[in-house]
């Protein structure tokens, strides 16, 4: 077995020349991975692509059609040549770094378990305390993007509750209270008005995954009321650390913070770019903190995968692994086991799950309780999970909907499949209105975020091979 | 003058065919004996390693922090107490909530 992590070649952004293309909006960064001239026509790409946007056959160099790409990565991860290279903003994360910018890392739930893959540790090594004590040597301050997830989960949870509400129980308005008792009893009521979920039938699918939001807005445009109106952990993380982070948290300047996601994903980059996402500075405009001849910037200035802040590391002369294994969280560095499951196939279900299962029916085991664990909707590595959770509703609800009980069909898509195999399916029945199901998450990549298109590149994959062979090809 | 004659075996197959078939049975044999690595090289292991190290985290945020839903999370209810109210309130509609772009692709 090779031990070495394969090292991917990356460019910086802008010296590639593209075709005129249909599917991107003036302003998003499109052609982040591309074949470099060292393919050699194996084909191991084109049967990793969920779209078909890989075009080529046997012995010819391969070729991508940007229109049909929804920036994946799993060409690039699967590349058993190491052909294929990621467009890095690494150069103007180090320029930023030096020159005094409030830099915030909003660190991803998948990065922690294979950064230690660049630095000679076996897949898996959990890396929390130790990562974040190296990201602040960097320079770096943190927001976890697991925090952003529970944010997600309050959102997107709160979602799920109200469309249930609306569709299937009729309801025009419902007032429900999220509580939790420890170290002191807090209580939050929600109420919410109904009438506006008109606009959000049932199913809900996730919206988490950047690859598969393009997925359906460029194949299934009529699924797109059906996709959760909340953003994704990463593009709630830009707004709230330039509002709420800069101004009450740290108090710094709100143009003055330039916020990098460190996340396991090429579509990320992607995502980050979409014109849309410029909220916090809208907001700040808005509320007159800044003043209007600020130019616009973006929620979420740069990021960077998993392989370019290992990248990072190595230039600055910093090893995570020697630093020590606890720390005491604080700010934004706080998250929930919930939050932090969000990287494997399965856990934005099961996060969603914890959350209405508690405030539905008002019960709150320990934490350590094998109640909080929904193991029916993992993922692992089953093509798609299906489960139903019954929840009893606890009093003041059963008073108010008049009803003992509700049962959530959910189901849990790992990975689009070549050529969309294992999503198909379940949109079809979606858009031909005989699905069962109430929740559906979605995750382009098998396995979750962890097998993203930003990850180090593992030998046991089918990369092994250009390392043994004995001339280069 | 010499005329280049065929030698009697190269009647029964020729040239191109004998490298037809010596080029598929190489590409079998290659195929077949990849297949056959399978058995003992697991190509998902690291994806099962990964996935148990994501959920060792979940365990260890509960198991020391008390943290096993996102609405336990203390910095989450200081957001909420400090900035943004409630969920689906007017700043998480703002800053938290996104609408979708129908791209015309025409596949």
């Amino acid at each position: 077995m090779i031990e070495l992590v394969e090292k991917i070649r990356t460019f910086p952004p802008g010296k590639f020349k593209l075709p005129k293309l249909k599917t991107y909006r003036k302003g998003e960064i499109a052609g982040i991975v591309r074949v470099s001239d060292r393919c050699v026509g194996c084909d191991t790409c084109r049967t990793q692509c969920p779209t078909g946007a890989m075009k080529g056959e046997i012995g010819v160099r391969h070729e991508i059609d940007y229109d049909m790409c929804i920036n994946c990565g799993q060409c690039l991860i699967n590349c058993p040549f190491g052909a294929i290279e990621q467009m890095s903003f690494l150069d103007e994360v180090m320029k930023k770094l030096d020159e005094g910018w409030t830099v915030v890392a909003i660190v991803a739930p998948a990065v922690r378990v294979a950064i230690a893959e660049e630095f000679g540790k076996p897949p898996g090594t959990l890396t929390v305390a130790r990562l974040h004590a190296a990201l602040k040597k960097a320079g770096f301050k943190i927001y976890e993007n697991n925090f952003a997830a529970d944010q997600t989960i309050m959102e997107e949870g709160t979602e799920l509750i109200g469309r249930v509400a609306y569709w299937e129980l009729g309801l025009k308005e419902i007032e429900f209270e999220i509580t939790d008792s420890y170290p002191i009893t807090w209580r939050k009521k929600v109420k919410l008005d109904l009438r506006e979920f008109e606009k959000k039938p049932l199913p809900q699918f996730t919206s988490c995954c950047p690859a598969w939001v393009r997925y359906a807005e460029v194949y299934y445009p009529e699924i797109l009321p059906h996709i959760s109106s909340c953003k994704s952990p990463q593009q709630m993380a830009g707004p709230t650390a330039k509002t709420y982070g800069a101004l009450k948290v740290w108090n710094v300047n709100p143009e003055k913070v330039y916020t990098v996601g460190i996340m396991p994903c090429t579509a990320k980059i992607y995502e980050a770019s979409r014109p849309e996402f410029k909220s916090a500075w809208k907001w700040l405009r808005e509320k007159g903190i800044i003043p209007d001849t600020v130019p616009p910037f973006r929620d979420v200035d740069a990021v960077l995968t998993t392989r370019d802040l290992a990248e990072l590391f190595r230039r600055k002369g910093i090893n995570p692994l020697e630093f020590p294994e606890n720390e005491k969280p604080e700010n934004f560095e706080w998250y929930s086991g919930g939050g932090t499951i969000f990287g494997t196939s399965g856990g934005v279900m099961e996060a969603a799950m914890r959350f209405a299962w508690s405030v539905l029916s008002g019960r709150e085991p320990p934490a350590t309780s094998e109640a909080w664990n929904f193991v029916k909707v993992r993922g692992y590595t089953h093509p798609r999970v299906h489960a139903s959770i019954t929840i009893p509703l606890k009093s003041e609800l059963r008073k108010e909907t008049g009803i003992d009980e509700v049962t959530l069909n959910v189901c849990v898509v790992n990975g689009i499949g070549f050529r969309g195999m294992h999503l198909k399916p379940v949109i079809d029945e979606v858009l031909s209105g005989t699905s069962r199901y109430h929740f559906i998450e979605v995750m382009t990549c098998p396995g979750g975020c962890l097998n993203g298109g930003g990850q180090p590149v593992e030998p046991m994959g089918t990369s092994w091979i250009d390392p043994v062979l004995p001339l280069p090809l | 003058m010499r005329w280049f004659v065929e030698k009697p075996a190269s009647l029964r197959i020729t040239r191109r065919g004998f490298l037809k078939v010596f080029g598929v049975t190489v590409a079998a044999l290659a195929v077949g004996v990849y297949k056959v690595t399978d058995l003992f090289v697991h190509r998902n292991k690291y994806i099962k390693m990964r996935q148990r190290g994501q959920y060792e985290d979940d365990e260890r945020v509960r198991k020391t922090y008390r943290l096993a839903a996102s609405q336990q999370n203390p910095m989450i209810k200081r957001f909420y107490d400090e900035f943004a109210v409630q969920p689906f309130g007017d700043v998480s509609e703002s800053l938290l909530h996104t609408t979708y772009f129908r791209r015309t692709g025409g596949f």
